[in-house]
């Protein structure tokens, strides 16, 4: 387990249990004052009482007197202790705190986040930022939204958050068939996708749990051999008969299960739905603002440190072309473009030393080949194999992925 | 290593200290209030004892049941005042019990290698950025509507026919917290009221909402010897000499500015300037025609000539004092003085009054200075960014639409974010990322244009255009997705990139 986390968790639970378990010494003072508030009360009943025994007895007896006095004087002892009690409480709230800050925050604080913000935006910027917003909200929160109509729905998103409806409208009706799903309200979707798609498949699987568990066992048995066969030939993906037998086998043994599987299964259609939905319509899986956040968290260290050591040298980086330093970033975040690096020069190759394939079909970039070549004037031998080249015969290449 | 070569859940806390340093500022806060409401209510307790005690001697018995009785209520007045300071506190731990469970959840996934569960905390992770940024960046909030604008109001209000709608419209950052159910993780109330604060500068140039906050923090700006009681108190004065309200504006100096005549001289001497300055022009010119009572003429500095000189406005002030050596004196620091209080007029005061409260806000809450999603989209931005990004060069559509469609979807960098429409025009600024090792793909072919894919994939490609009938294609033959030609498989040569 992480250390800092276990620290953080163990000073939490001591700013619960200041006083006791599960009470602050706040809720201390609270619950002090209100046994106070209840012993005055109490007091008062007995004076009451008292004076009203005098009245009838019609006389003021010194005794009588004498006991109030002492009555009060217990009420003037218990007001001293209540404040002292107060004064002492709120000074180990205080210290809770401070404790808090001690033994916990100060663990945390390492760096201010505004130290990497070196490469600012102009002010101009925001526009455009407020556009990937938009853009994110329609794509994973129009579901959220508390409208229904799809005109009312992209209002709404204009409304409040600046929602451009020419975006918000692409989306609204995933919104619509995300929410029927989440009603179990399987049909919308179903006639919305394509014919012999896997997500036609998961939800027909998903149809059956909903008849299993309604505890219609025929039903699914009839529903699943109405369905599944016609499907599996037409589509020639037999491959998905495995998944057709586990319930069978429940529709034939056990008895409907907790609605785990079905969850399961629910979600695994909305997935397929919201993939296909955004292939279709071709709009983005994943929000661009969510993939460069995700890039700038796993980021986030390296520009921490390479900053800190910077400071030490009063060095500033903020001209450069280029970053100082490598990340590595997960594959779902550097398939969009290759990167070539010329193995002679080690260097990325760009538009202007763009890569050129050599007749051995081995790859380097054109300043490589240039200095190779002495500008064209010589043959040369491939720095990675015996053959040898002219520049005349090399070919100018492009790395595309799919 | 980690799953997605994420930070560690360490690293993370660190990255979000902020988190738990300002409930606890506010918890030490609500300490401080309720020590402050307890000395104050003990300080009244203490003399009705006394009382009490006086009369207990007395031999009227109905004496001391009264006192009793005020007793019993001033100790009710103070429960309930700390049930409400308690109530705070409770909310308070409440977040920072989410928050901690937030990252214990990380530690979870993390642990048990669970992919989509890290997604989809990071896409919350996300989502609180986006409810940071639309809460301080709010433009409207209830006040601004309820003022100015009933008309909004009730646009907004038949609009919205959901349940939140009834109650007037909050802060759009919030509601999109809430609506992740994410309130709990954000400090939100320090946010919305920093966005009404300097709303209230720059939007509606009113100092009230600013001056309350000064005065409820007065220890603190004194402690840190902010400038920012003298600017607002400034701007203040400025104010009333603008609308001419010159009674006011000398209360105003004698009142709040002169304390300060230590530590501000110049400024001040300038302030005072500034009345004698339009005072004297306004007697020596009698009234005259045009729309000179509008104090925002003032703002241009061709209507502030027009009111205060009855001339037309000179020209540009730095090219007469250099061109100008041998003109009189008097001219030369009239236009000095000139320069001086059109500066102390203009509206970009407010812009800067309203970035000093902000900084001074911040810094008091530890809060970052820069909205931590502009952060992060920066280094996001360099990080993603390659030399191919924000190039043109791909071929353009060609005007079927849906085979303009399907190569977009199956080129790989139409999706890139750095290329994205929202994000091209702002990662021109950004550095590149440095990449040390290629980045290729698996069975690279050369077509014979120069284009080089992944072999496999190309013919995957193909098969898919002839069975959604795209294209006419015989055996062998392959589509390249970028000049859009047909080519043989028997042309692809295979290359060795290393
Ligand atoms: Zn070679
Ligand atoms: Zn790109």
């Amino acid at each position: 387990m992480s250390e800092l986390l276990k620290t953080l968790g163990n000073e939490c639970q001591k700013l619960n249990d200041g006083a006791a378990a599960g009470r602050t010494h706040l809720r201390k003072c609270l619950e002090d004052t209100h046994e106070f508030k209840i012993n005055v009360k109490k007091l008062k009943g007995y004076i009451t009482k008292q004076v009203q025994e005098e009245g009838q007895n019609n006389k003021t007896s010194a005794k009588l007197v004498k006991k109030r006095q002492v009555a009060i004087e217990k009420l003037n002892k218990m007001h001293k202790n209540w404040e002292t009690g107060m004064k002492k409480n709120i000074k180990l709230a205080t210290q809770q705190h401070s404790k808090f800050q001690k033994n916990a925050l100060n663990k945390l604080y390492d760096f201010e986040l505004d130290q990497v913000y070196t490469n600012q935006f102009s002010p101009s910027a925001r526009k455009h930022v407020e556009q990937a917003i938009g853009l994110h909200i329609s794509r994973y929160s129009v579901c959220d939204e508390p409208e229904q109509d799809s005109g009312a729905m992209v209002e709404y998103l204009e409304n409040v958050y600046g929602v451009d409806p020419l975006v918000s409208a692409n989306f609204v009706e995933l919104a619509q068939i995300m929410r029927e799903l989440l009603r179990d309200n399987l049909e919308a979707c179903m006639a919305w996708c394509s014919e012999g798609s896997d997500l036609e498949f998961e939800l027909h699987l998903l149809r059956a749990m909903f008849l299993l568990r309604s505890g219609d066992k025929l039903a699914t048995y009839q529903y699943l051999l109405k369905h599944i066969p016609g499907f599996l030939s037409k589509t020639r993906k037999t491959s998905l008969r495995y998944r057709v037998a586990p319930l069978l086998a429940q529709v034939v043994v056990a008895p409907p299960k907790s609605g785990h599987n079905l969850d399961e299964q629910r979600k695994k259609c909305m997935d397929l739905f919201t993939q296909e939905y955004c292939a279709r319509n071709g709009l983005p899986f994943n929000s661009s603002l969510f993939l460069v956040v995700m890039s700038g968290i796993i980021s986030f260290q390296f520009f921490i440190k390479y900053r800190t050591l910077q400071a030490a040298r009063h060095i500033d980086w903020s001209t450069e072309n280029e970053l100082p330093f490598n990340v590595k970033l997960p594959d779902f975040l550097t398939s969009f473009h290759p990167v070539f690096i010329c193995p002679v020069l080690k260097e990325e190759t760009t538009t202007e030393n763009p890569p050129y394939a050599l007749p051995c079909h081995h790859i380097i970039s054109k300043f490589s080949l240039d200095k190779l070549s002495k500008n064209g004037t010589c043959n040369f031998k491939c720095p990675y194999c015996p053959l040898t080249a002219a520049r005349s015969k090399t070919t100018k290449v492009n790395f595309v992925i799919l | 290593m980690s799953l997605l070569n994420e930070p560690s859940v360490d690293f993370h806390l660190k990255l979000n200290e902020q988190s738990f340093h300002i409930p606890n500022e506010l918890l030490k806060n609500n300490v401080q209030k309720v020590q402050k409401l307890v000395e104050r209510e003990s300080r009244r307790l203490c003399g009705l004892f006394e009382e009490l005690n006086f009369v207990v001697a007395g031999h009227d018995p109905s004496n001391c049941i009264n006192k009793l009785n005020e007793i019993i209520k001033a100790v009710e007045l103070l429960e309930r005042k700390l049930e409400k300071r308690v109530n705070v506190e409770g909310e308070l731990l409440k977040r920072i019990e989410y928050r901690f469970n937030y990252y214990k959840e990380l530690e979870e996934l993390k642990k048990n290698e669970n992919r989509d569960g890290l997604i989809s905390w990071y896409q919350r992770y996300t989502n609180l950025l986006i409810g940071d940024y639309l809460t301080r960046n709010n433009k409207v909030y209830d006040q601004e509507l309820s003022l100015d604008n009933v008309d909004t109001i009730v646009r907004l209000k038949r609009k919205n026919t959901s349940p939140t709608a009834s109650r007037s419209p909050v802060n759009a950052g919030l509601q999109f917290l809430r609506s992740q159910g994410l309130e709990h993780h954000l400090d939100y109330d320090i946010l919305v009221t920093a966005n009404q604060i300097s709303k209230s500068l720059d939007v509606h140039h009113d100092l009230t909402l600013l001056v309350n906050w000064i005065k409820e923090n007065q220890a603190y700006l004194t402690s840190k010897s902010s400038t920012l009681e003298f600017e607002t108190r400034l701007q203040e004065y400025i104010e009333l000499v603008k609308v001419q309200d010159y009674p006011a504006a000398i209360g105003c100096f004698q009142d709040h500015l002169i304390k300060f005549i230590n530590t501000n001289f110049e400024e001040l001497q300038l302030a005072s300037g500034l009345l004698v300055f339009i005072k004297s022009f306004k007697g020596q010119r009698p009234q005259q025609t045009e729309v000179k009572n509008d104090a925002h003429n003032l703002k241009s500095k061709r209507g502030f000539c027009q009111y205060f000189f009855g001339v037309p406005s000179p020209r540009d002030p730095d090219a007469n004092c250099r061109s100008s050596e041998n003109e009189s004196r008097t001219k030369a620091s009239t236009n000095g003085d000139f320069v001086r209080y059109t500066r102390v007029l203009s509206d970009e005061r407010w812009n800067i009054l309203k970035r000093l409260f902000l900084q001074e806000y911040y810094s008091m809450y530890g809060i970052s200075q820069h909205d931590p999603l502009l952060i992060y989209l920066s280094l996001g931005i360099s990080t993603l960014k390659t030399k191919s990004c924000l190039l043109d060069r791909y071929s353009p559509a060609k005007g079927n639409d849906e085979i303009d469609k399907f190569f977009s979807i199956e080129l790989n960098h139409s999706k890139c974010p750095v290329c994205s429409p929202e994000f091209a025009p702002i990662a021109n600024d950004l550095p590149y990322a440095h990449h040390i090792q290629s980045n290729l793909f698996d069975n690279p072919v050369m077509l014979p244009n120069g284009n080089i894919y992944d072999s496999k994939k190309l013919k995957l490609l193909a098969s898919k255009l002839a069975s959604k009938k795209l294209y006419n294609l015989d055996q062998g033959q392959v589509v390249d997705p970028i000049d859009r030609n047909v080519y043989y498989e028997k042309d692809f040569v295979t290359m060795y990139p290393t």
